[in-house]
């Protein structure tokens, strides 16, 4: 396993368009990164660059103290896992899993003993006379992982390797995921766009948007403290609430609502009384209360808890409240925020 | 080689196709194929202008056929497969005494001079031919079988062990 090192990774393309900016990350070794953003926000890009699989313009990748930066792919002892599992539909999965071994002349016995022990691990054992089309899509997805761990690389790389499965496959894929992570305590970077996914699995999330890196940080921190408006909007689902308020007189005020400061709260706020920043609330932290007036729009029960889609003023807002729900479409209702943060308007950058 | 060494190589055997037999065997096709071409290659006089020359094309043919089936069986450890191969080796070595041998050691005369239908050189690339398409084909055969019975005793001890645990 593997400590890594990416040093102010830039990835300028030929035609001049730039997807990565800057990319700066320690991972330790055994760490489990997730890279989480929109499409088209450079993630794999940044995976791709490490794989070898595209050159890094500026910057530099170092691999347990060594600079692999312009090293070719089949000497940075990576193994990638791909969204599409990229098996060869005329072997059988053992040779599939084995064929990376049989490229590098290992021994037979050896290669036999090293495809059972990840067939194991996988649970695989039962499948292995198959050929790919025989099995299921969350079955190629393992053996397209078994490929990746017979081969012991230094660093796993997965590239959004559960979007091709039902969401029911996708849930149980990801638990195996989590499991093979605890049992070969290896060093894994995974992309994803699926917050749930990063949510679940990651030891750190990189959140990344527009080629540049948002926010590093646990899945708790990007949760309960986002950097800025695009980390607070993208992780969470439904996504936060934001409105633009007024600090006035201990209060954040709009034409819609007032809502109380705490002591605690002004002393954050002291350097923005008078002017405007965006609040922002989570769908979790509306509660039925006194505060904001609201209409219901729509309501979606979902056995646990209930989506409360509501009006105030011409602003969509989301409530997530506890339990089963009965509101009537366009019944006025009072809510109450019971938790919120602060974004300066400018910057969009959290405020702290 | 330890004994841990040889239970991996027989535990080997589920998971790959036994391709030293299937190879073996397409070499046996070769070298027939190259009996075959050189057969009627010379001209004899209308010596073969008889029943042999139907026979040996439809034997030729069943050969080809028989051979190609056994080693598609054989790769997939079927062991009445690898036993049809060892057969069909053997009448390769019979095949020497039928047509060969007779058009070696019968005179005809060509340009009036006499001389053996098939000449000496010939006759012995023929040989050679069917000798190596026979041992191919044996070969490839008797591992059909010695690999089919042991992956039989592999799959025996792990139900063997399943009913233990």
């Amino acid at each position: 396993m593997a400590e890594l090192s990416l040093r102010n990774l830039d990835k300028i393309y030929d035609n001049n368009v730039q997807a990565v900016f800057g990319f700066n990350l320690d991972v330790k070794d055994g760490e489990f990164i997730v890279l989480v953003g929109p499409s088209g926000c450079g993630k794999s890009t940044t995976l791709r660059m490490v794989a070898g699989l595209e050159d890094i313009s500026n910057g530099q990748l170092i691999i347990d103290g060594n600079d692999v930066t312009r090293m070719p792919p089949k000497d940075r002892d990576i193994a990638m896992v791909f969204q599409n599992y990229a098996l060869y539909g005329h072997m059988s999965v053992y040779e599939n899993m084995a064929f990376s071994l049989v490229l590098r002349k290992e021994s037979k016995n050896v290669i036999h003993q090293k495809v059972l022990a990840a067939a194991e691990i996988l649970g695989l054992t039962d499948q292995l006379n198959k050929k790919p089309g025989q099995l299921s899509g969350g079955q190629r997805q393992r053996v397209a992982m078994g490929r990746a761990i017979v081969r012991n690389p230094k660093v796993f790389l997965f590239d959004e390797p559960l979007s091709n499965l039902d969401a029911k496959l996708r849930g149980s894929t990801r638990r195996e995921i989590m499991l093979l992570h605890k049992r070969l305590k290896a060093t894994m970077i995974y992309v994803t766009h699926d917050q749930t996914e990063a949510l679940t699995l990651a030891d750190r999330i990189v959140c990344m948007s527009m080629g540049y890196v948002q926010q590093v940080g646990t899945p708790l921190e990007l949760y309960n403290t986002p950097a800025n408006i695009f980390v607070a909007s993208f992780i969470g689902l439904p996504p936060m609430n934001l409105f633009d308020v007024k600090v006035e007189d201990g209060k954040l005020k709009n034409d819609l609502f007032e809502v109380s400061l705490d002591s605690e709260q002004q002393n954050l706020l002291k350097d923005y009384v008078g002017k405007e920043i965006v609040l922002g609330v989570r769908p979790e932290n509306i509660e039925p209360g006194s505060d904001v007036k609201a209409t219901v729009v729509n309501v979606e029960n979902l056995g646990q808890n209930t989506l409360v889609h509501m009006h105030v003023g011409a602003k969509r807002v989301v409530g997530k409240f506890r339990g089963w729900c009965k509101y009537n479409i366009n019944e006025e209702i009072t809510v109450s925020f019971n938790k919120m943060h602060f974004f300066d308007k400018e910057t969009t950058n959290a405020i702290r | 080689m330890t004994n841990e060494d040889k239970i991996i190589r027989k535990d080997r055997l589920r998971f790959e196709k036994n391709k030293l037999s299937s190879g073996l065997t397409y070499l046996a096709i070769l070298f027939n194929v190259f009996y075959f071409v050189n057969l009627y290659a010379f001209y004899n006089n209308n010596y073969y202008y008889n029943i042999k020359i139907g026979a040996s094309i439809v034997y030729n043919l069943l050969f080809l056929l028989f051979a190609f089936l056994s080693s598609e069986g054989v790769k997939n450890y079927k062991i009445n497969m690898s036993i049809i191969l060892i057969v069909i080796g053997v009448l390769q070595i019979v095949r020497i005494f039928y047509i060969p041998l007779q058009a070696h050691s019968t005179m005809v005369i060509i340009d009036q001079v006499e001389r053996p239908v098939m000449l000496t050189g010939q006759f012995i690339f023929e040989v050679l031919c069917l000798i190596a398409s026979c041992v191919s084909a044996v070969v490839a055969g008797a591992f059909g079988v010695i690999r089919t019975l042991q992956l039989k005793s592999r799959y025996a001890e792990i139900e063997a062990e399943k009913n233990n645990a």
